[in-house]
């Protein structure tokens, strides 16, 4: 069942009383794909609810590592894209030269890893801006499906009819 | 990138309806019955529900028979792959093969409470 997802048509200063606008909101990675974008670039609706910071647990099917156009960071773009099984999303994270081995080594294809940061689109195609990223237990990745479903229930009874 | 997700399958399904499933990028977890390096095949088993899974794309990694596999990868339609090695009661099918292209050991995997998610989550998102 998909979630409804609407504008929250209410004024932004009470966006912060909504308890997912401070959590990392665990989520399918399908869910995050369908949230609807806002006029702000790191917000968007999902059910009613206002999201700026997700959490996805998945295994790592694609890695790539490429320099960023732009001079003024000597560093390196690391991209990973996650699948948990409703969907597949690249997580970004921009790392300092000396460090994109490790990062290789340790998040390598196939880890079953928990992602969490900022949800942004970023041409034409949503992301993860990664904050933090750690290895996860298979058996974490089956709780974390059972606590997106917990979530999602609860963003589906709890949609506000909108002014 | 365009990547399908790896939909949670179980080996039964793929064995008992083939055609269903071929072309679609499928996840699913078994336990190695046998695997092949000149051949890059590998024998994936769960109760009596046998795959092949063609691993020329998972690259140089150690296998351990005996030890539960996760496995994404697209399943294919061929033709006449049997297995090498059979036990009592397989069930298998010749008409397709996984071609894995990410796998991982997940040895430790509650295998019980794997598919009692598996199903509560297709429930929940298929209804």
């Amino acid at each position: 069942m998909n979630i409804e997802n609407q504008p929250n048509t209410k004024p932004v200063s009470t966006w912060g009383l909504d308890p997912l606008f401070w959590t990392p909101a665990k989520l399918f990675v399908g869910d995050l794909h369908a949230a609807l974008p806002s006029d702000s670039a790191s917000v968007f609706f999902i059910g009613t609810h206002v999201v700026r910071t997700v959490q996805a647990v998945g295994i790592v099917v694609s890695v790539d590592t490429r320099s960023p156009k732009l001079t003024v960071y000597n560093g390196k773009h690391y991209s990973k894209h996650l699948d948990d099984g409703t969907g597949v999303i690249p997580c970004a994270q921009f790392v300092a030269p000396d460090e994109v081995a490790a990062m290789r080594q340790t998040f390598d294809l196939g880890s079953t890893v928990s992602v969490e940061g900022r949800l942004s689109t970023f041409r034409d195609v949503r992301q993860v801006v990664i904050r933090s990223i750690k290895h996860i237990d298979p058996n974490q990745e089956v709780l974390g499906w059972l606590e997106r479903l917990a979530l999602r229930q609860f963003l589906q009874s709890s949609i506000e009819p909108q002014i | 990138m365009d990547l399908e997700p790896g939909r949670p399958v179980f080996l039964d399904e793929l064995v008992q309806q083939p055609q269903l499933h071929t072309g679609k990028t499928v996840r699913v977890t078994g336990t190695l019955h046998a695997y092949s390096p000149v051949t890059d095949r590998a024998e994936l088993v769960d109760g009596q529900y046998l795959l092949i899974v063609d691993t020329q794309l998972l690259g140089v990694q150690q296998y351990h028979v005996g030890q539960t596999y996760q496995l994404i990868g697209e399943i294919d339609s061929v033709a006449d792959q049997a297995p090498e090695s059979l036990f009592d009661d397989a069930k298998f099918s010749l008409e397709i093969v996984l071609r894995a292209r990410v796998g991982k050991s997940v040895d430790g995997l509650d295998m019980a409470v794997y598919k009692k998610s598996v199903h509560a989550v297709r429930k929940f998102l298929d209804t």
